[in-house]
């Protein structure tokens, strides 16, 4: 489920922000705490559904096990972010930064992550079905045990990125850069890995 | 307005039901197929399904049709006059539909087959078919083609605001402003490595 409402400033086409009627960059012209706030409420919620964070900037929240079905969390900057066994379904993370964060035992399932920086972060034992990482710049990341199912690695920057005992079946890895990644264990022979197989 | 997604098994291929809590209908685009879980959501919802909107008339895009309209009565938005038996309202490029309490914007991006669509709903969200996937356009039979698909891309969706999200007929969503930074389709000499086939599969 995606539910979507834009910002009613005239000409503005970003999606209004959590519960209000701007996006974030016209709401916190207009409340600072703004981000405070949305921190509060995740913490209580075990679902998050259809919610826009777009723009937000967090630092060691912990959301552990929640479940985003929905949402918008695009152009975010996160540090020491835990998603330690979330969920993510129909979720937008696009033009965002991680830095230390945790994605391990994630149920990712058709999502976009496009252009987004991960530095020290870890997907370790994911289901990360149908996920967009087009773009995306990893550095000392680990998708270690994952299911890759559909997912989509395409003109990534990567460095020091292990893949080992994942299942690439479906996935499209043509990175445009790697450096010290590894995939012992996993059937990336599955994988959709140069272009003139694109179509097959 | 709330999106469900269903990934068909017949061709690997993504439906949406678009639903509108306002107006209490909805519409179905690409209708691979029609399953349990979908009618459940539109039922669940007591949704009226309103309109269909075909993208382009691939089988494992349109195959749910038959089930449909035996269920449900909506009209169909195509850029064909038929689709198996059933007549369809013809949509051409440049079209402005109001169907299910939604503005929708057709334009015409022939390239992966001759009557290929993408709709805009309420400026928000885009529905591409086989047009854009996540960092790949569609699929033609020469190089020639696929540039030509690529440029018109280029023309009529990179000009869109950045903002607006892709849902396409195959794999991950996207947003217009991640196709213009990361799709491979649009790197020099693509066309020519890629291999071209008849084999309209994806």
């Amino acid at each position: 489920m995606f539910s979507a409402v834009s910002c009613t400033v005239a000409g503005c086409s970003r999606l209004a922000y959590f519960d209000t009627e701007f996006c974030y960059s016209h709401l916190i012209e207009k409340d600072q705490t703004e981000s405070k706030r949305v921190c509060n409420h995740l913490r209580q919620q075990l679902v998050v559904i259809n919610r826009v964070l777009d723009d937000a900037v967090l630092t060691a929240e912990d959301f552990s096990r929640l479940r985003f079905i929905g949402c918008s969390i695009r152009h975010t900057t996160m540090q020491h972010v835990m998603f330690t066994g979330s969920s993510f379904r129909l979720t937008f993370l696009d033009h965002s930064t991680f830095t230390s964060c945790d994605f391990s035992g994630i149920d990712m399932n058709f999502c976009s992550i496009g252009n987004a920086t991960f530095i020290d972060c870890s997907f370790e034992n994911s289901e990360l079905i149908q996920a967009n990482f087009n773009g995306c710049k990893f550095t000392d990341c680990t998708f270690s045990s994952s299911n890759l199912y559909n997912s989509r690695f395409m003109l990534c920057e990567l460095e020091e990125v292990h893949f080992d005992n994942c299942d690439f079946k479906r996935a499209f890895y043509l990175p445009r850069s790697e450096r010290g990644t590894t995939f012992v264990g996993s059937n990336i022979a599955e994988a959709v890995r140069d272009r003139e197989h694109l179509y097959l | 307005m709330k999106i469900y997604q269903h990934y068909s098994i017949f061709g690997f291929s993504n439906s949406y039901i678009i639903g509108n809590d306002d107006t209490q209908k909805a519409l179905i685009v690409d209708p691979a197929e029609l399953t349990p879980t979908m009618i459940e959501k539109i039922e669940q919802n007591r949704y009226q399904l309103e309109a269909i909107l075909i993208t382009h008339s691939h089988d494992h895009h349109i195959r749910g049709l038959t089930t449909i309209m035996k269920i449900y009565n909506p009209i169909i938005y195509a850029s064909n006059a038929r689709l198996f038996s059933f007549s369809c309202h013809k949509v051409r490029d440049g079209d402005l539909i109001e169907a299910g309490g939604f503005s929708i914007q057709a334009t015409a991006i022939p390239g992966h087959s001759q009557d290929s669509i993408v709709y805009l709903l309420n400026n928000l969200i885009l529905f591409t078919g086989d047009v854009l996937h996540a960092g790949l356009i569609g699929k033609t039979n020469s190089a020639f083609n696929t540039n030509a698909l690529a440029e018109r891309i280029r023309e009529k969706l990179f000009s869109l605001p950045g903002e607006i999200l892709i849902f396409p007929g195959h794999g991950p969503p996207s947003t217009i402003e991640t196709e213009r930074n990361a799709n491979i389709s649009f790197e020099k000499g693509f066309a020519d490595q890629t291999r071209h086939s008849y084999d309209f599969f994806v």
